[in-house]
């Protein structure tokens, strides 16, 4: 985790975050050679509503605009949402879709999204506002993700995250070495 | 004060076929008023100088009522004895230490008339387990302290003896106090709790979000990470 030991790095997140970590996944190492093993890094509230996930290794600059993005834009919400939780989870829902359109060209229907997501059915391919299916790369399923379930809680999307957006394995086995 | 007679008003200019005045004329109508309210009458008799109230009440009879003051004083003194109780009792119950519903086992909570039956002797002498001692000073229990406010009533739901013998997990099994949550820094510049249950406790009381590293491998380990 080459982005975690940048002091403005751990600075940043030390100041607005409480970090901790899991083990949900194994990889193998085969004569000294690491095989499979991924990491997903989740931006949450206390109570575990997921507001962002990093899915996959990034830099040091990527995960510091990211969590940056995550602290203002929760900000934001609170001031919008004025202690509603249905406007605060629609601000958010905004946000994913916003970045979504700018950052991958796919601009949704917010709700289509509502009524026909459900996590057990979710794949890479989302369906933009003309009913097209596109193919998106790993953040951007992730604000797919976001945008169709927001503050979804996290024991009940991160097999959907590592399994399907990072193709790894959930799995309590040890690291094994051969 | 010198009674006042009829020539008095007379010299005063009022007309004498008047009926006489009494010396304060609002008592004299607050007793045509109040003709059967004994409390105005005695009231009466106090402000004619204990004379006899002749055209009040012309029938003989006790200038001060101490019937109706003897009720109206007992009555009195139950209501402060009873507010003086009241007060007493609830500040007895909120005294008292309570369990909180969430440390009572399912089985308790599932079966309430196991809980109301009697006690056994036999259960009664068995040894306390070692949850007892869990509310000691080197072993806090912040779930067990916590209290709730009515009082215990005799035929009481929950009785002590039963929720000190239900199982629990082992302390090391318990959310460690607050004041204990240590970080790790694991190689990076980022101060990581030990689990993200103490993670989000201290990002609930601090007011701070919570980041999660799902990964594979051991985090502690550069080598398996």
């Amino acid at each position: 985790m080459n982005a975690l030991s940048s002091e403005e790095v751990g600075s940043y997140l030390n100041r607005y975050f409480v970090s901790s970590y899991q083990k949900v996944g194994t990889f193998q190492v085969v004569n000294g050679e690491k095989t499979g093993g991924n990491v997903a890094s989740y931006f949450c509230l206390p109570d575990g509503s997921v507001l962002h996930v990093v899915a996959g290794p990034v830099d040091a600059a990527t995960l510091l605009r990211e969590a940056r993005w995550v602290v203002d834009t929760r900000k934001l919400a609170m001031t919008e949402s004025k202690g509603n939780y249905a406007r605060y989870r629609a601000f958010f829902r905004k946000a994913h879709a916003e970045r979504l359109r700018k950052e991958h060209n796919l601009d949704l229907d917010p709700q289509r999204m509502k009524d026909t997501f459900s996590l057990a059915s979710f794949s890479n391919q989302a369906i933009d506002k003309r009913g097209q299916r596109r193919q998106l790369g790993t953040q951007g399923q992730v604000h797919w993700l976001l945008a169709s379930d927001p503050l979804v809680k996290i024991e009940q999307v991160y097999s959907t995250v590592f399994e399907k957006i990072l193709g790894e394995k959930v799995s309590t086995l040890p690291v094994l070495e051969k | 004060m010198p009674p006042v007679t009829r020539r008095a008003h007379a010299a005063h200019g009022r007309c004498p076929r008047q009926p006489p005045m009494k010396p304060w004329g609002d008592i004299y109508i607050v007793s045509h008023l109040l003709p059967s309210f004994s409390i105005g009458r005695l009231a009466l008799a106090y402000y004619e100088h204990g004379a006899k109230p002749a055209s009040v009440s012309p029938t003989p009879g006790p200038r001060i009522y101490w019937r109706t003051v003897a009720v109206v004083g007992a009555s009195a003194w139950l209501l402060v004895a009873a507010i003086v109780g009241a007060c007493v009792l609830r500040q007895r119950s909120a005294e008292e230490p309570r369990v909180s519903l969430k440390v009572l086992p399912k089985e308790v909570i599932t079966s309430p008339s196991a809980i109301m039956e009697k006690p056994s002797p036999q259960k009664q002498e068995a040894p306390k387990p070692p949850v007892a001692p869990a509310a000691s000073p080197e072993t806090p229990h912040p779930v067990m302290l916590a209290k709730i406010t009515p009082p215990v009533p005799p035929t009481a739901l929950f009785r002590e003896d039963r929720i000190a013998s239900a199982p629990l997990l082992p302390s090391s099994e318990q959310p460690l106090p607050q004041e204990t949550t240590d970080f790790e820094r694991c190689g990076t510049q980022v101060d990581f709790a030990s689990n993200p249950s103490d993670a989000a406790r201290l990002a609930l009381k601090e007011r701070k979000l919570l980041l999660v590293l799902h990964l594979s491998g051991e985090f502690e380990d550069s080598k398996f990470t």
